[in-house]
């Protein structure tokens, strides 16, 4: 597996994949999309081809073209040829026959992808029994129960799911979310298809997960020869997997070039900006050089003390410690940045200092009103003091009520200003962030991912809070976007020295923000210190393997530290 | 088109294309928009004959005779009298518009009544739910679990004592009508409050230390009522027709009170083993043509206002070409959050993600 990733064996100049100018349009309300314009890309076999580019770039159109799942609003003309056949004008039943044997597909959500009412191995089955056998003595005939099923078993087995003959008969809610996109990927391999389009497939997955995945889906390749269509938004995971890279901006191909390459010299203006924009671990830190917790002697405006919280559980189930004995403190001035992965309880620490969740346990002192136990009314008037930005910059905004409405709303229910006077500072508002005043009349949905987050960060910082909860803002954000307002963010921090909580699970972003970090285990606070050094010189087990697991937006880096993790992992 | 976004999107479309209705006949196609259209022309001409009855009726719906003496009974129709008469001496014909009258009142009165009643009940046992949550769904349960007509029967009785002056008749029918119809109301409302209250935007007031009156009033309230319309045109319906069977079964509004299609047709049960079709035929196809023009607009806003089930138009080729003109002018060196902003609009038609 320590092959050169560019020098790959030369086979046979058979190509698994041809696409050539592939055009699809989709029907809309606002007329007709072009979501894809003349495209033209191939696989060889035993190749990983990324596809990358941001949200609208018409990667994940390509993909589904490929095994030609588009909607019926799409029409599509051009060529995707897989084994002689093209794709775009074969019937209904023909496609049907060639999805799963040639080429088959692994989606983003591998908790969505399975059917909860089915076991894994029926589900795996029912691929295997859809065809009819291409060899051996059943040839031409529809393969038997038994046989599907240790081919079941064959296929988990080949992704690793241990115990394999018990476990095919398990539901899909008994494995975790990692095994879970396992068996999808088990599933897309029960026909040996030469082809798998793996669309978003570590997305959804933690980053020790995803690391897991990235390494079988590598096996895969080196192992079997499967070429992989990898469709992704992250260019850590294109620098840890990919052998050839292709970016798309607009529906158009933009660049081609062997992964160490692009990464090294990209040729276009759009791949070196895309790639300028990628947060990189360890560059650009906000406490680069800091020896001691900067802001220290600052008032203390959050106080946690052994924090519990607790859901209830359902009748007759126990309850959830979502936290469990989480003590820190945030000073004036100072950014904190919570990291950790899903479900580690971040999120309800934030919640939590903004009153949205009840704290149960131990104290949690925000700007000195106990929380826990606390009472709507007289925390109210505190609130004016408490700044909160939310992850979906589409649904924190009331879609029936303009941008200016919106960001004035803090200023109405706190202050009695003169309508002039709040249009005059809603105006101000929309400046501070960047955007003309003039948005204030448009409706959310007419601004950008990036505007909106921009306008949320304005309502947020309308009453000029001491303390402001930023809850993963850019992780629905393009990397190009994401930068923008992280600049923005850094900036508007510097100016006004508010604190800040910045919650995300991206440790690239946190340490580009925050002075000082917590990093946050199943509930617990398992380490926290100077982002610059926790980044660089981890002390806790678990910290060290999450930041090991993350792969950097650099090949030649990332195939060093792909080694240095499985050192890890495995001493 | 919508790759070139910006500009689209600074363009507000004007005010009558963005009403319910009329923007719901620009965004259809095909079957859809001819079922929509049927409904609307239907539902017109019934909205046009309650309106203008006065003007259309040659005679008041309790006439009976006229300069030229009485009316002839059970008279098939012919030039006096164009869909008949009665047993009772009335014109079918003037009837059966008159009609039309009482059924939009009973509409009004009866959706205007459940309508606050359910929309503030919903909002409120939505949002703080709770006891008080409980308490009101078990109501609303247990007024499902009667047939809706049988409590309109009862509702009649207690409320007019059998006897029926217009506006009795017409408050008994709606207000049974309403108390069957407050709990789909609530239902519609309470289901879409404890959706808003998750959503992040409703948190977002709460942090704000927005008030409960307020963040429901501003925030939830406007967002929870975009299915109402749709509720709206298919409980119209359904009014007629409860109205229409509280009048067959004798509940109904008395012939010298207002005219009322139901009690026609009890009426002409007898006429037709007599062979007298025309006193039946008429209120007849006059309830179902109304209901089928009122489900119809119902149902083809319900299946346009969900994307999924709302065809397009395909690949206009016009349009096609100009995008290409255009995209070879501007060589896209968009702003550099463009690729976000056409998510924006996508994601809002829920289209192709």
């Amino acid at each position: 597996m320590s092959k050169q990733l560019d020098v790959r064996p030369t086979a046979p100049a058979v190509n698994v994949l041809d696409i050539d100018e592939l055009e699809v349009s989709f029907a809309t309300d606002a007329g007709e999309v072009r979501a894809v314009r003349g495209v033209s890309l191939d696989v060889r076999a035993g190749e990983v081809v990324a596809i990358v580019g941001e949200s609208g770039s018409g990667k994940t159109v390509t993909a589904k073209t490929i095994l030609g799942l588009l909607p019926e609003t799409a029409t599509s003309s051009g060529a995707v040829v897989i084994k002689g056949q093209n794709v775009v004008s074969l019937s209904a039943a023909r496609l049907r026959e060639l999805r799963g044997r040639d080429v088959a597909m692994v989606f983003q959500e591998p908790s969505t992808a399975l059917n909860p009412v089915f076991t894994v191995g029926w589900q795996i089955m029912e691929g295997i029994r859809a065809h009819r056998s291409r060899s051996g003595e059943g040839q031409g005939h529809r393969v038997s129960r038994k046989e599907a099923r240790e081919r079941a078993i064959e296929a988990l087995r080949k992704v690793g799911i241990p115990d394999p003959e018990k476990r095919v008969d398990y539901y899909p809610h008994q494995f975790s979310g990692g095994q879970k996109q396992r068996v999808v990927i088990a599933a897309a391999l029960a026909l040996d298809p030469e082809l798998i389009v793996a669309d978003e497939p570590t997305t959804a997955l933690d980053v020790t997960v995803q690391a897991e995945i990235l390494e079988l889906l590598r096996d895969l390749r080196d192992l079997y020869g499967t070429s992989i269509v990898l469709i992704t938004h992250n260019m850590g995971v294109v620098a840890d997997l990919a052998d050839r890279v292709v970016v798309m901006y607009q529906g158009e191909v933009v660049e081609e070039a062997p992964v160490r390459k692009l990464f090294a010299e990209p040729r276009e203006d759009y791949t070196r900006r895309l790639l300028a924009a990628v947060p990189h671990l360890g560059r650009d830190s906000a406490s680069e050089g800091a020896t001691e917790r900067l802001h220290q002697d600052g008032e203390v405006l959050v106080r946690a003390e052994g924090l519990e919280i607790v859901y209830p559980g359902r009748l007759g189930s126990p309850a959830f410690r979502a936290v469990e004995g989480v003590s820190f403190t945030v000073s004036a001035g100072e950014v904190f940045g919570l990291v950790g992965e899903s479900g580690s309880g971040k999120t309800t620490i934030g919640r939590t200092i903004a009153g949205l969740k009840r704290a149960t346990g131990g104290s949690l002192k925000v700007l000195g009103h106990e929380m826990v136990g606390f009472r709507e009314r007289s925390f109210r008037p505190l609130r004016k003091e408490i700044g909160f930005v939310f992850q979906d910059p589409a649904a924190s905004f009331n879609p029936q009520l303009t941008v200016g409405e919106c960001v004035a709303e803090p200023l109405v229910v706190h202050l009695s200003l003169q309508p002039a006077q709040l249009r005059r500072r809603v105006g101000e508002l929309l400046e501070s962030v960047q955007l003309p005043a003039s948005y204030a009349s448009r409706y959310p949905h007419e601004l950008s991912g990036g505007q909106r987050q921009r306008a949320s960060l304005a309502r947020a910082l309308a009453l000029e809070p001491r303390l402001l909860v930023a809850d993963e803002p850019t992780s629905a954000l393009d990397v190009s976007v994401q930068a923008k307002v992280l600049e923005l963010f850094r900036e508007i921090q510097a100016e006004l020295g508010f604190a800040a909580l910045f919650i995300s699970h991206d440790l690239a972003v946190v340490d580009q923000l925050s002075h000082w970090v917590g990093v946050l285990y199943k509930g617990r606070l398992v380490e926290q210190g100077i982002s610059s050094r926790v980044m660089n010189d981890p002390q806790d087990a678990y910290t060290k393997r999450l930041i090991a697991s993350l792969p950097v937006p650099d090949p030649v880096e990332q195939a060093e530290r792909r080694e240095a993790h499985r050192a890890l992992l495995g001493g | 088109m919508s790759t070139q976004t910006l500009p689209q999107l600074e363009r507000r479309e004007p005010l009558w294309t963005r009403l319910p209705v009329l923007s719901h006949v620009r965004n259809s196609v095909g079957l859809q928009r001819g079922m929509l259209v049927t409904g609307l022309v239907l539902t017109g001409i019934f909205l046009l004959m309650a309106l203008l009855a006065p003007l259309v009726a040659p005679y008041g719906f309790s006439q009976i005779s006229d300069a030229g003496g009485n009316f002839p009974t059970q008279d098939p129709p012919g030039s006096k009298h164009i869909w008949g008469t009665t047993v009772g001496g009335f014109d079918v014909f003037s009837r059966v518009v008159w009609g039309a009258q009482t059924a939009v009142l009973v509409i009004v009165v009866a959706v205007a009544l459940s309508i606050f009643a359910g929309v503030a009940l919903g909002l409120a046992s939505g949002y703080f739910g709770g006891w008080l949550d409980r308490v009101l769904v078990v109501i609303a349960d247990a007024v499902y679990a009667f047939p809706s007509l049988l409590v309109a029967i009862v509702m009649s009785i207690v409320i007019s004592h059998g006897q029926s002056s217009l506006w009795g008749g017409i408050l008994a029918a709606a207000i049974s009508i309403t108390v069957v119809f407050i709990p789909q109301y609530f239902r519609v409302v309470r289901a879409e409050a404890i959706r808003l209250k998750a959503e992040p935007f409703v948190e977002s007031a709460k942090v704000l230390g927005a008030s409960s009156w307020r963040i429901m009033a501003r925030h939830i309230f406007r967002n929870a009522t975009r299915s109402i319309p749709l509720i709206f045109t298919l409980n119209a319906s359904e009014a007629i027709l409860t109205l229409a069977g509280l009048g067959f079964l004798g509940f109904g509004i008395e012939p010298t009170s207002a005219a009322e299609w139901g009690f026609d047709l009890n009426k002409a049960i007898s006429d037709v083993t007599a062979g007298i079709w025309w006193t039946g035929v008429f209120p007849g196809l006059a309830i179902v043509l109304t209901v089928l023009g009122l489900t119809l607009v119902g149902e083809s806003m319900n299946d346009l206002a969900d994307s999924r089930l709302r065809t397009r138009g395909r690949g206009r080729k016009q349009r096609a070409t100009t995008a290409g003109a255009s995209r070879n002018e501007a060589p896209a060196p968009a702003p550099y959050e463009a690729p976000a902003q056409h998510e924006a609009p996508a994601q809002h038609e829920g289209g192709q993600a």
